[in-house]
Protein backbone atom coordinates (compact mmCIF):
# COMPACT_ATOMS: atom_id res chain seq x y z
CA UNK A 1 0.00 0.00 0.00
CA UNK A 2 1.52 3.09 -0.97
CA UNK A 3 5.05 1.27 -1.82
CA UNK A 4 8.14 3.56 -2.00
CA UNK A 5 11.63 2.11 -3.01
CA UNK A 6 14.31 3.06 -0.49
CA UNK A 7 17.61 3.83 -2.58
CA UNK A 8 20.27 2.71 -0.21
CA UNK A 9 18.52 -0.17 1.64
CA UNK A 10 17.39 -1.73 -2.14
CA UNK A 11 14.07 -2.65 -1.15
CA UNK A 12 10.40 -1.07 -0.65
CA UNK A 13 8.61 -0.33 2.03
CA UNK A 14 4.63 1.51 2.81
CA UNK A 15 4.66 5.31 3.61
CA UNK A 16 1.74 5.34 5.96
CA UNK A 17 3.27 2.49 7.96
CA UNK A 18 6.72 4.61 8.33
CA UNK A 19 5.19 7.45 8.93
CA UNK A 20 3.20 6.36 11.93
CA UNK A 21 6.27 4.38 13.40
CA UNK A 22 8.10 7.57 12.89
CA UNK A 23 5.18 9.43 14.57
CA UNK A 24 4.57 7.06 18.13
CA UNK A 25 8.85 7.12 18.39
CA UNK A 26 8.47 11.09 18.09
CA UNK A 27 6.01 11.20 20.93
CA UNK A 28 8.43 9.04 23.00
CA UNK A 29 11.08 11.55 22.01
CA UNK A 30 9.71 14.82 22.73
CA UNK A 31 8.31 13.56 25.85
CA UNK A 32 11.07 11.93 27.43
CA UNK A 33 13.79 13.64 25.40
CA UNK A 34 15.46 10.23 24.36
CA UNK A 35 16.26 9.54 20.62
CA UNK A 36 13.67 7.02 20.39
CA UNK A 37 16.42 5.42 17.98
CA UNK A 38 16.72 1.70 19.98
CA UNK A 39 12.82 1.56 19.42
CA UNK A 40 12.99 2.40 15.67
CA UNK A 41 15.95 0.36 14.81
CA UNK A 42 14.69 -2.65 15.84
CA UNK A 43 11.17 -1.88 14.32
CA UNK A 44 13.05 -1.44 10.70
CA UNK A 45 15.43 -4.63 10.94
CA UNK A 46 11.91 -6.47 11.67
CA UNK A 47 10.93 -4.69 8.62
CA UNK A 48 13.66 -6.15 6.49
CA UNK A 49 16.02 -3.34 6.59
CA UNK A 50 19.56 -4.44 6.43
CA UNK A 51 20.49 -4.08 10.66
CA UNK A 52 24.01 -1.61 9.12
CA UNK A 53 21.09 1.07 7.19
CA UNK A 54 18.49 0.52 9.94
CA UNK A 55 21.30 2.18 12.62
CA UNK A 56 22.48 4.50 10.31
CA UNK A 57 19.34 5.99 8.77
CA UNK A 58 17.63 5.78 12.64
CA UNK A 59 20.81 8.33 13.57
CA UNK A 60 19.08 10.88 10.69
CA UNK A 61 15.80 10.41 11.94
CA UNK A 62 16.72 11.24 15.20
CA UNK A 63 18.39 14.27 14.15
CA UNK A 64 14.70 15.43 12.91
CA UNK A 65 12.57 14.89 16.16
CA UNK A 66 15.36 15.63 18.49
CA UNK A 67 15.74 19.15 16.88
CA UNK A 68 11.67 19.62 16.58
CA UNK A 69 11.71 18.65 19.65
CA UNK A 70 14.32 20.99 21.15
CA UNK A 71 12.98 23.92 19.49
CA UNK A 72 9.56 23.22 20.91
CA UNK A 73 11.17 22.70 24.46
CA UNK A 74 12.68 25.80 24.13
CA UNK A 75 9.76 27.86 23.42
CA UNK A 76 9.17 26.80 26.76
CA UNK A 77 12.40 28.42 27.66
CA UNK A 78 12.97 24.28 28.94
CA UNK A 79 16.51 23.79 27.47
CA UNK A 80 19.56 24.56 29.46
CA UNK A 81 21.98 25.32 26.57
CA UNK A 82 24.98 26.16 29.07
CA UNK A 83 24.84 22.43 31.07
CA UNK A 84 24.24 21.03 27.33
CA UNK A 85 27.34 22.74 26.04
CA UNK A 86 29.49 20.79 28.83
CA UNK A 87 27.99 17.91 28.03
CA UNK A 88 28.69 18.31 24.15
CA UNK A 89 32.47 18.56 25.41
CA UNK A 90 32.12 15.27 27.47
CA UNK A 91 30.74 13.15 24.98
CA UNK A 92 32.45 14.80 22.09
CA UNK A 93 35.68 12.97 24.46
CA UNK A 94 33.29 9.63 25.36
CA UNK A 95 32.75 8.78 21.66
CA UNK A 96 36.33 9.00 20.66
CA UNK A 97 36.98 6.57 23.76
CA UNK A 98 34.39 4.77 22.68
CA UNK A 99 35.45 3.96 18.96
CA UNK A 100 38.49 2.70 20.51
CA UNK A 101 37.11 -0.04 23.11
CA UNK A 102 34.51 -0.81 20.35
CA UNK A 103 37.65 -1.18 17.74
CA UNK A 104 39.68 -3.00 20.64
CA UNK A 105 36.15 -5.76 21.50
CA UNK A 106 35.75 -6.42 17.90
CA UNK A 107 39.49 -7.34 17.36
CA UNK A 108 39.02 -9.75 20.41
CA UNK A 109 36.22 -11.39 19.00
CA UNK A 110 33.80 -11.39 21.81
CA UNK A 111 31.42 -7.88 21.19
CA UNK A 112 28.36 -9.45 20.86
CA UNK A 113 28.20 -10.96 24.30
CA UNK A 114 29.97 -8.00 25.61
CA UNK A 115 27.35 -5.54 23.91
CA UNK A 116 24.14 -7.67 25.24
CA UNK A 117 25.53 -8.23 28.85
CA UNK A 118 26.08 -4.12 28.82
CA UNK A 119 23.22 -3.70 27.82
CA UNK A 120 21.34 -5.89 29.85
CA UNK A 121 23.33 -4.73 33.17
CA UNK A 122 22.87 -0.88 32.12
CA UNK A 123 19.43 -0.72 31.43
CA UNK A 124 17.77 -3.08 33.71
CA UNK A 125 20.17 -1.60 36.20
CA UNK A 126 19.08 1.62 35.83
CA UNK A 127 15.35 0.80 34.92
CA UNK A 128 14.77 -0.73 37.94
CA UNK A 129 16.02 1.90 40.20
CA UNK A 130 14.14 3.98 38.64
CA UNK A 131 10.96 2.28 38.84
CA UNK A 132 11.36 1.83 42.48
CA UNK A 133 12.11 5.18 43.16
CA UNK A 134 9.48 6.64 41.28
CA UNK A 135 6.47 4.36 41.91
CA UNK A 136 7.47 4.88 45.90
CA UNK A 137 7.24 9.18 45.31
CA UNK A 138 3.79 7.99 43.56
CA UNK A 139 2.44 5.72 46.12
CA UNK A 140 3.88 8.86 48.62
CA UNK A 141 2.26 11.53 46.82
CA UNK A 142 -1.10 9.14 46.50
CA UNK A 143 -1.53 8.38 50.19
CA UNK A 144 -0.73 12.15 51.53
CA UNK A 145 -2.47 14.52 49.20
CA UNK A 146 -0.18 17.52 50.93
CA UNK A 147 2.72 16.05 50.37
CA UNK A 148 5.21 18.00 48.93
CA UNK A 149 8.37 16.28 47.50
CA UNK A 150 11.75 17.73 48.41
CA UNK A 151 13.55 19.35 45.93
CA UNK A 152 16.48 16.57 45.11
CA UNK A 153 19.93 17.88 45.21
CA UNK A 154 23.39 16.59 43.44
CA UNK A 155 24.39 14.19 45.82
CA UNK A 156 26.81 15.88 48.66
CA UNK A 157 29.94 13.99 47.17
CA UNK A 158 29.89 15.66 44.09
CA UNK A 159 29.69 19.14 46.44
CA UNK A 160 33.75 18.34 46.67
CA UNK A 161 34.25 18.76 42.89
CA UNK A 162 36.48 21.68 41.90
CA UNK A 163 35.79 24.24 38.58
CA UNK A 164 32.28 25.21 40.33
CA UNK A 165 30.30 26.58 37.50
CA UNK A 166 27.02 28.46 37.57
CA UNK A 167 23.68 27.00 35.46
CA UNK A 168 21.36 29.69 36.11
CA UNK A 169 18.32 28.08 33.72
CA UNK A 170 18.69 25.18 35.89
CA UNK A 171 19.72 26.90 38.96
CA UNK A 172 22.58 25.06 39.87
CA UNK A 173 25.81 25.56 40.96
CA UNK A 174 27.84 22.28 40.45
CA UNK A 175 31.41 21.57 39.04
CA UNK A 176 31.77 21.72 35.40
CA UNK A 177 33.51 17.86 35.38
CA UNK A 178 30.21 16.51 36.21
CA UNK A 179 28.26 17.14 32.86
CA UNK A 180 31.56 16.82 31.16
CA UNK A 181 31.80 13.21 32.95
CA UNK A 182 27.99 11.94 32.19
CA UNK A 183 28.49 13.10 28.69
CA UNK A 184 31.26 11.28 28.40
CA UNK A 185 29.81 8.13 29.41
CA UNK A 186 26.98 8.84 27.42
CA UNK A 187 29.30 9.24 24.77
CA UNK A 188 31.35 5.67 25.29
CA UNK A 189 27.97 4.16 25.27
CA UNK A 190 25.90 5.50 22.34
CA UNK A 191 29.40 3.82 20.03
CA UNK A 192 29.63 0.89 21.67
CA UNK A 193 25.60 0.42 22.49
CA UNK A 194 24.03 2.48 21.24
CA UNK A 195 22.18 4.29 23.72
CA UNK A 196 21.72 7.95 22.85
CA UNK A 197 19.92 10.05 25.02
CA UNK A 198 19.07 7.06 27.16
CA UNK A 199 21.12 6.94 29.83
CA UNK A 200 21.57 11.06 29.67
CA UNK A 201 18.06 11.68 30.97
CA UNK A 202 18.65 9.41 34.29
CA UNK A 203 22.11 11.01 35.07
CA UNK A 204 20.64 14.37 34.77
CA UNK A 205 17.65 13.67 36.77
CA UNK A 206 19.45 11.35 39.42
CA UNK A 207 23.11 13.27 39.74
CA UNK A 208 22.74 16.99 38.34
CA UNK A 209 19.29 17.07 40.24
CA UNK A 210 18.08 19.14 37.35
CA UNK A 211 14.58 20.95 37.74
CA UNK A 212 12.58 18.44 36.17
CA UNK A 213 11.07 20.34 33.33
CA UNK A 214 14.48 21.29 31.43
CA UNK A 215 15.27 17.57 31.30
CA UNK A 216 14.03 16.67 28.34
CA UNK A 217 15.03 19.46 26.24
CA UNK A 218 18.49 19.60 27.43
CA UNK A 219 19.09 15.51 26.72
CA UNK A 220 17.12 16.68 22.86
CA UNK A 221 19.43 19.31 22.93
CA UNK A 222 21.90 16.66 23.25
CA UNK A 223 20.78 14.65 20.74
CA UNK A 224 20.49 16.76 17.61
CA UNK A 225 24.49 17.04 18.28
CA UNK A 226 25.48 13.57 18.56
CA UNK A 227 22.97 11.94 16.15
CA UNK A 228 24.35 14.35 13.69
CA UNK A 229 27.78 13.49 14.58
CA UNK A 230 26.50 10.00 13.96
CA UNK A 231 24.96 10.45 11.18
CA UNK A 232 27.90 11.84 9.58
CA UNK A 233 29.96 9.10 10.40
CA UNK A 234 27.85 6.39 9.28
CA UNK A 235 27.16 8.46 5.93
CA UNK A 236 30.95 8.81 5.16
CA UNK A 237 32.52 5.67 6.88
CA UNK A 238 30.33 2.78 5.78
CA UNK A 239 27.23 4.45 3.37
CA UNK A 240 24.68 3.54 5.67
CA UNK A 241 22.01 6.57 6.11
CA UNK A 242 19.57 6.17 3.61
CA UNK A 243 17.66 9.71 3.23
CA UNK A 244 14.27 8.77 1.72
CA UNK A 245 13.72 6.09 4.83
CA UNK A 246 15.16 8.73 7.01
CA UNK A 247 12.65 11.22 5.31
CA UNK A 248 9.22 9.14 5.78
CA UNK A 249 10.01 8.29 9.17
CA UNK A 250 10.74 12.29 9.60
CA UNK A 251 7.59 12.99 8.67
CA UNK A 252 5.97 11.72 11.16
CA UNK A 253 8.35 12.36 14.09
CA UNK A 254 8.79 15.51 14.20
CA UNK A 255 5.28 16.36 14.59
CA UNK A 256 4.97 13.41 16.80
CA UNK A 257 7.66 15.10 19.16
CA UNK A 258 6.17 18.21 19.17
CA UNK A 259 2.64 16.50 20.70
CA UNK A 260 5.26 14.86 23.44
CA UNK A 261 6.12 18.31 24.35
CA UNK A 262 3.41 19.44 24.79
CA UNK A 263 2.27 16.26 26.91
CA UNK A 264 5.26 16.39 28.70
CA UNK A 265 4.39 19.95 30.64
CA UNK A 266 1.14 18.04 31.79
CA UNK A 267 2.70 15.00 32.80
CA UNK A 268 3.57 14.72 36.99
CA UNK A 269 7.76 14.32 37.02
CA UNK A 270 7.26 11.13 39.10
CA UNK A 271 4.86 9.61 36.18
CA UNK A 272 7.31 10.83 33.57
CA UNK A 273 10.18 9.17 35.61
CA UNK A 274 8.08 5.54 36.18
CA UNK A 275 6.90 5.70 32.21
CA UNK A 276 10.61 5.95 31.22
CA UNK A 277 11.28 3.40 33.91
CA UNK A 278 9.33 1.24 31.84
CA UNK A 279 10.41 2.22 28.38
CA UNK A 280 13.76 1.39 29.91
CA UNK A 281 12.74 -1.99 31.63
CA UNK A 282 10.54 -2.76 28.18
CA UNK A 283 14.04 -2.66 26.15
CA UNK A 284 16.38 -4.41 28.56
CA UNK A 285 13.53 -7.36 29.08
CA UNK A 286 13.34 -7.23 25.15
CA UNK A 287 16.93 -8.15 24.52
CA UNK A 288 16.73 -10.59 27.38
CA UNK A 289 14.08 -12.63 25.75
CA UNK A 290 16.28 -12.45 22.33
CA UNK A 291 19.12 -13.98 24.17
CA UNK A 292 17.36 -16.84 25.93
CA UNK A 293 14.80 -18.05 23.67
CA UNK A 294 15.70 -20.09 20.85
CA UNK A 295 16.55 -18.08 17.62
CA UNK A 296 14.02 -18.72 14.40
CA UNK A 297 16.05 -19.12 12.26
CA UNK A 298 18.74 -19.29 13.99
CA UNK A 299 20.90 -18.21 10.73
CA UNK A 300 20.91 -15.09 9.63
CA UNK A 301 22.70 -13.34 5.85
CA UNK A 302 24.39 -9.86 5.39
CA UNK A 303 25.65 -8.70 2.14
CA UNK A 304 29.40 -7.76 2.70
CA UNK A 305 31.50 -5.19 0.92
CA UNK B 1 0.01 -6.38 -20.40
CA UNK B 2 -1.49 -8.17 -22.84
CA UNK B 3 -0.40 -5.83 -25.72
CA UNK B 4 2.88 -6.38 -24.16
CA UNK B 5 2.39 -10.26 -24.65
CA UNK B 6 1.32 -9.44 -28.26
CA UNK B 7 3.97 -7.56 -29.22
CA UNK B 8 6.57 -10.38 -27.53
CA UNK B 9 5.11 -12.88 -29.53
CA UNK B 10 4.67 -10.94 -32.74
CA UNK B 11 8.54 -10.40 -32.64
CA UNK B 12 8.85 -13.98 -31.59
CA UNK B 13 7.44 -15.14 -34.40
CA UNK B 14 9.37 -12.79 -36.54
CA UNK B 15 12.15 -14.63 -35.19
CA UNK B 16 11.12 -17.78 -36.35
CA UNK B 17 11.66 -17.98 -39.82
CA UNK B 18 15.69 -17.09 -38.67
CA UNK B 19 15.28 -19.87 -36.20
CA UNK B 20 15.01 -22.49 -38.65
CA UNK B 21 19.15 -21.86 -39.67
CA UNK B 22 20.55 -20.61 -36.83
CA UNK B 23 20.13 -21.01 -32.77
CA UNK B 24 17.74 -19.93 -29.85
CA UNK B 25 16.65 -16.79 -30.24
CA UNK B 26 15.63 -15.34 -26.37
CA UNK B 27 14.19 -11.98 -25.48
CA UNK B 28 12.60 -10.30 -22.76
CA UNK B 29 9.97 -8.19 -22.46
CA UNK B 30 11.92 -5.61 -20.37
CA UNK B 31 15.68 -5.48 -21.23
CA UNK B 32 16.24 -2.83 -18.54
CA UNK B 33 13.91 -2.51 -15.68
CA UNK B 34 13.45 0.70 -13.95
CA UNK B 35 13.85 1.46 -10.28
CA UNK B 36 11.96 3.87 -9.84
CA UNK B 37 10.36 5.71 -6.52
CA UNK B 38 7.52 3.33 -6.99
CA UNK B 39 9.49 0.45 -7.54
CA UNK B 40 7.71 -2.12 -5.95
CA UNK B 41 9.01 -5.31 -8.22
CA UNK B 42 8.60 -6.27 -11.15
CA UNK B 43 7.38 -8.93 -13.82
CA UNK B 44 8.44 -9.44 -16.87
CA UNK B 45 8.17 -12.44 -20.00
CA UNK B 46 10.91 -14.45 -21.27
CA UNK B 47 10.13 -15.64 -24.94
CA UNK B 48 11.57 -16.71 -27.71
CA UNK B 49 11.54 -19.08 -30.78
CA UNK B 50 13.89 -22.38 -30.80
CA UNK B 51 15.30 -23.87 -33.33
CA UNK B 52 13.77 -27.35 -33.08
CA UNK B 53 11.15 -29.22 -30.88
CA UNK B 54 13.32 -29.72 -27.80
CA UNK B 55 12.88 -29.50 -23.65
CA UNK B 56 13.92 -25.94 -22.21
CA UNK B 57 14.99 -24.74 -19.21
CA UNK B 58 15.85 -20.86 -17.92
CA UNK B 59 18.34 -19.39 -15.07
CA UNK B 60 17.68 -15.31 -14.47
CA UNK B 61 20.75 -15.15 -12.45
CA UNK B 62 21.24 -11.49 -10.60
CA UNK B 63 25.24 -9.63 -9.79
CA UNK B 64 26.66 -11.56 -7.21
CA UNK B 65 27.52 -10.50 -3.81
CA UNK B 66 30.27 -11.73 -1.43
CA UNK B 67 27.91 -12.73 1.64
CA UNK B 68 28.54 -13.25 5.46
CA UNK B 69 26.53 -16.58 6.87
CA UNK B 70 26.17 -16.22 11.02
CA UNK B 71 24.35 -18.89 13.02
CA UNK B 72 23.23 -18.28 16.18
CA UNK B 73 24.39 -21.09 19.00
CA UNK B 74 23.62 -21.30 22.79
CA UNK B 75 26.89 -19.99 24.72
CA UNK B 76 26.89 -19.31 28.43
CA UNK B 77 23.12 -19.59 28.47
CA UNK B 78 22.02 -17.07 26.14
CA UNK B 79 21.92 -17.19 21.99
CA UNK B 80 24.82 -15.18 20.14
CA UNK B 81 26.27 -15.49 16.52
CA UNK B 82 29.42 -17.78 17.32
CA UNK B 83 30.26 -19.14 13.71
CA UNK B 84 30.01 -17.52 10.80
CA UNK B 85 30.74 -18.75 6.84
CA UNK B 86 31.76 -16.25 3.85
CA UNK B 87 30.75 -17.08 0.74
CA UNK B 88 31.76 -14.97 -2.77
CA UNK B 89 29.85 -15.08 -6.03
CA UNK B 90 26.77 -15.22 -4.07
CA UNK B 91 23.79 -14.25 -7.05
CA UNK B 92 21.58 -11.72 -4.92
CA UNK B 93 18.35 -13.53 -7.26
CA UNK B 94 18.56 -16.87 -9.06
CA UNK B 95 15.55 -18.11 -10.98
CA UNK B 96 15.12 -21.05 -12.66
CA UNK B 97 11.52 -22.57 -14.80
CA UNK B 98 11.36 -25.45 -17.08
CA UNK B 99 9.08 -27.05 -19.58
CA UNK B 100 9.04 -30.67 -17.68
CA UNK B 101 10.55 -31.36 -14.53
CA UNK B 102 13.79 -30.74 -14.40
CA UNK B 103 14.99 -34.64 -13.60
CA UNK B 104 13.10 -35.69 -16.68
CA UNK B 105 14.86 -33.04 -19.10
CA UNK B 106 18.33 -34.06 -17.76
CA UNK B 107 20.44 -36.28 -15.64
CA UNK B 108 20.93 -34.51 -12.41
CA UNK B 109 24.45 -35.64 -12.73
CA UNK B 110 24.90 -32.99 -15.31
CA UNK B 111 22.74 -30.35 -13.70
CA UNK B 112 24.91 -31.23 -10.22
CA UNK B 113 28.18 -30.24 -12.79
CA UNK B 114 26.96 -27.54 -14.39
CA UNK B 115 25.58 -26.30 -11.08
CA UNK B 116 21.92 -25.62 -12.84
CA UNK B 117 19.19 -25.16 -10.39
CA UNK B 118 18.72 -23.92 -6.74
CA UNK B 119 19.82 -27.08 -5.05
CA UNK B 120 22.84 -27.14 -7.20
CA UNK B 121 24.24 -23.85 -6.17
CA UNK B 122 27.52 -23.57 -5.40
CA UNK B 123 29.42 -20.70 -3.62
CA UNK B 124 33.28 -19.74 -3.86
CA UNK B 125 34.07 -20.04 0.46
CA UNK B 126 35.72 -16.61 1.00
CA UNK B 127 36.38 -17.25 5.07
CA UNK B 128 34.65 -19.86 7.64
CA UNK B 129 35.34 -20.53 11.27
CA UNK B 130 34.24 -23.93 10.93
CA UNK B 131 35.06 -26.36 8.20
CA UNK B 132 32.64 -28.78 8.86
CA UNK B 133 29.67 -26.62 8.96
CA UNK B 134 30.36 -25.16 5.66
CA UNK B 135 27.75 -27.09 3.99
CA UNK B 136 25.32 -26.71 6.46
CA UNK B 137 25.54 -23.10 6.17
CA UNK B 138 25.61 -22.96 2.40
CA UNK B 139 22.16 -24.99 2.74
CA UNK B 140 20.91 -22.66 5.44
CA UNK B 141 21.83 -19.54 2.93
CA UNK B 142 19.64 -20.79 -0.13
CA UNK B 143 16.87 -21.67 2.47
CA UNK B 144 16.91 -17.97 3.69
CA UNK B 145 16.70 -16.29 0.50
CA UNK B 146 14.26 -18.90 -0.83
CA UNK B 147 12.02 -17.52 1.98
CA UNK B 148 12.78 -14.43 0.97
CA UNK B 149 11.61 -15.29 -2.70
CA UNK B 150 15.32 -14.33 -3.99
CA UNK B 151 15.81 -17.89 -5.02
CA UNK B 152 13.08 -19.92 -6.12
CA UNK B 153 11.96 -23.11 -4.25
CA UNK B 154 10.27 -24.94 -7.12
CA UNK B 155 11.47 -24.43 -10.66
CA UNK B 156 8.51 -22.73 -12.61
CA UNK B 157 6.74 -23.17 -15.19
CA UNK B 158 8.13 -22.58 -19.22
CA UNK B 159 5.18 -23.11 -22.05
CA UNK B 160 6.44 -24.13 -25.33
CA UNK B 161 3.78 -23.09 -28.23
CA UNK B 162 3.76 -25.25 -31.30
CA UNK B 163 6.41 -27.07 -30.40
CA UNK B 164 8.94 -23.68 -31.06
CA UNK B 165 7.98 -21.09 -29.22
CA UNK B 166 8.05 -20.29 -25.69
CA UNK B 167 7.88 -18.44 -22.72
CA UNK B 168 7.61 -17.59 -19.11
CA UNK B 169 7.09 -14.97 -16.62
CA UNK B 170 9.36 -13.84 -14.06
CA UNK B 171 8.99 -12.01 -10.97
CA UNK B 172 11.61 -10.20 -10.14
CA UNK B 173 10.79 -8.80 -6.15
CA UNK B 174 12.06 -5.16 -4.68
CA UNK B 175 14.48 -6.04 -2.76
CA UNK B 176 16.52 -7.58 -5.57
CA UNK B 177 19.67 -5.58 -5.73
CA UNK B 178 20.51 -3.92 -8.85
CA UNK B 179 22.66 -4.38 -11.37
CA UNK B 180 23.55 -6.38 -14.26
CA UNK B 181 21.02 -9.95 -14.28
CA UNK B 182 21.64 -12.61 -17.29
CA UNK B 183 19.16 -14.64 -18.71
CA UNK B 184 20.33 -18.38 -19.88
CA UNK B 185 18.62 -20.11 -22.06
CA UNK B 186 19.08 -23.91 -22.32
CA UNK B 187 17.43 -26.53 -25.12
CA UNK B 188 17.25 -29.90 -24.56
CA UNK B 189 16.61 -33.03 -26.96
CA UNK B 190 16.51 -36.57 -25.28
CA UNK B 191 18.66 -35.61 -22.18
CA UNK B 192 21.50 -33.86 -24.62
CA UNK B 193 21.70 -30.09 -24.44
CA UNK B 194 21.80 -28.49 -27.67
CA UNK B 195 22.06 -24.81 -27.05
CA UNK B 196 22.50 -22.52 -24.94
CA UNK B 197 22.07 -18.69 -25.18
CA UNK B 198 22.78 -15.78 -22.71
CA UNK B 199 20.64 -12.45 -22.81
CA UNK B 200 21.66 -9.46 -20.56
CA UNK B 201 18.72 -8.34 -18.49
CA UNK B 202 19.14 -5.11 -16.24
CA UNK B 203 17.41 -4.16 -13.13
CA UNK B 204 18.41 -0.02 -12.90
CA UNK B 205 18.08 2.70 -10.68
CA UNK B 206 16.79 5.30 -12.58
CA UNK B 207 16.05 9.07 -11.88
CA UNK B 208 16.33 10.20 -8.28
CA UNK B 209 16.72 6.80 -7.02
CA UNK B 210 20.19 6.50 -9.75
CA UNK B 211 21.20 9.73 -8.07
CA UNK B 212 21.03 9.39 -4.70
CA UNK B 213 22.80 6.28 -4.61
CA UNK B 214 25.69 7.74 -6.44
CA UNK B 215 26.03 10.46 -4.14
CA UNK B 216 25.94 8.33 -1.16
CA UNK B 217 28.85 5.81 -2.80
CA UNK B 218 30.69 8.55 -4.62
CA UNK B 219 30.18 11.69 -2.31
CA UNK B 220 29.45 10.37 0.71
CA UNK B 221 30.65 13.62 2.64
CA UNK B 222 28.25 15.79 0.22
CA UNK B 223 25.50 13.13 1.07
CA UNK B 224 26.07 12.95 4.61
CA UNK B 225 25.63 16.94 4.87
CA UNK B 226 22.67 16.77 2.85
CA UNK B 227 21.59 14.16 5.30
CA UNK B 228 21.93 16.13 8.23
CA UNK B 229 20.61 19.35 6.59
CA UNK B 230 17.31 17.74 5.74
CA UNK B 231 16.52 16.52 8.81
CA UNK B 232 17.43 19.82 10.96
CA UNK B 233 15.36 21.40 8.06
CA UNK B 234 12.25 19.23 8.79
CA UNK B 235 12.52 19.79 12.44
CA UNK B 236 12.81 23.66 11.95
CA UNK B 237 9.88 23.52 9.72
CA UNK B 238 7.79 21.49 11.52
CA UNK B 239 8.71 23.56 14.59
CA UNK B 240 7.32 26.49 13.10
CA UNK B 241 4.15 25.36 11.20
CA UNK B 242 3.17 23.88 15.18
CA UNK B 243 3.64 27.42 16.32
CA UNK B 244 1.69 29.04 14.07
CA UNK B 245 -1.02 26.84 14.02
Amino acid sequence: MLQIYLPIAEMSLSVPLLVIIGACVGVLSGLFGISGGFLITPLLIFLGVPPPIAVGTQATQSVASASAGMLAHRRSRNVDIKLGGYMLIGSAIGTSIGSIIFGYLQSIGQIDFVIALLYVFFLGGIGSIMLVESGRAILRRRSNPNYMPVARTVPRLFNYLPFKVQFPVSGLEISALLPIFIGLVAGITTVILGLGGTLLVPAMIYLLAMPAALVAGTSLFQVVFTASAATMLQAVNHHTVDIVLALSLMVGSVFGSQIGVRYASRLRPDIARCLMALIILTVAIRLVFELTLMPDPAFSWEVVP
Amino acid sequence: MRNILGICLLLALGGYAMAEEGGIIADVSHRNIAVTTGFNGATTTLFGALPQEGDVIVVVSGPTNKVVVRRKEHVLGVWLNRNSVTFSQVPGFYWVASSRPMQDIVSSEWLAARRLGTDNLRFTIADYTSFSAITDFRDQLVRLKQDGGLYTAEPASVTIMGGKLYRADVHIPADAPTGNYTLTTYLFRRGELLEEQQTPLMLRKEGAMDDLSDIAQNNSLVYALMAVALALLTGWSSAVLMRRS
